[in-house]
């Protein structure tokens, strides 16, 4: 059933492009998810950017060395099991 | 939207809290330090702080949004939802079926509960709720909603595109919920 409705959404999208009256591509102003200006940035704002970047750094960092790890051959940690 | 700064403080805990959570599969893997497990489990149920906080959030908008359609009543918002539009209708579905996987994901992150489902049928079911639906759908949607923004072209047999959300949904509800019985 599911398969029936991914086969729809195929034909519909690429029949769309092929055949799909041509309509003017909006501006790219009208893609915004918010038509509203931004506000001046919130102290959460900030915290939640500071907590972006900090976990992306914090994920680089462990997988550089897990890379290193596992392309040794070896683990972070022994088997714990016999 | 009924609480922006709410929808702020999901993302945030999402990302910081939903990030290392994977090992909540790998339960019973030898290999992995059972503190790491531990943190695994702590992060997994932490998550389902800001998906409450989403779902009560986007329930909100819906009632708020009914209401101003001139929904009234108790449940009178539910029928003045957009529904014949099928971007919202899939986001919806996409929704609910993300509950379902939420749900299943908690019992996953269960030290216990996750040695009777572990290497089952039941993680294929809890995979389907979450990337095979809930993402999936979005996407599927979301790719007919910026069919006319960035390719410049009408969607053919309109009346026909409802048909995808429905279908997916009810497909994947079967598949998953079979998949659920079949694992335990």
């Amino acid at each position: 059933m599911f398969a029936t409705g991914g086969l729809i959404f195929l034909v519909l999208f690429f029949g769309s492009l092929v055949a799909g009256t041509r309509v003017p591509i909006a501006q790219p102003a009208t893609l915004m998810l918010n038509p509203h200006p931004p506000g001046k940035a919130t102290i959460l704002d900030r915290v939640s950017l500071l907590i972006i970047a900090a976990v992306v750094l914090v994920i680089l960092a462990y997988s550089g060395v897990l890379i290193e790890l596992y392309g040794r051959g070896l683990q972070p940690v022994p088997p714990l099991s016999p | 939207m009924f609480s922006k700064t709410m929808a702020k403080v999901a993302l945030a805990l999402f990302i910081l809290a939903s990030t290392p959570v994977g090992l909540h599969h790998q339960f019973t893997d030898p290999g992995i330090n059972p503190h790491f497990k531990y943190i695994h489990t702590v992060l997994t149920l932490i998550i389902a702080s800001p998906s409450m906080l989403t779902a009560f959030n986007i329930i909100a908008t819906m009632e708020r949004g009914g209401r101003a359609r001139g929904g009234e009543g108790l449940l009178g918002w539910l029928f003045k939802q957009p529904w014949r539009d099928p971007v919202y209708l899939g986001l919806i579905l996409a929704f609910i079926t993300f509950g379902n996987g939420g749900i299943t994901g908690i019992i996953n992150a269960s030290y216990q509960l996750n040695n009777v489902v572990h290497n089952t049928a039941w993680v294929v079911g809890h995979f389907h709720t979450t990337v095979g639906t809930a993402v999936a759908l979005t996407f599927m949607v979301y790719t007919i909603l910026l069919l006319r923004e960035l390719y410049g072209r009408e969607l053919i047999f309109k009346n026909l595109t409802p048909a995808v959300p429905l279908l997916w949904f009810i497909g994947m509800m079967i598949f998953s919920l079979a998949y659920y019985v079949a694992g335990l």
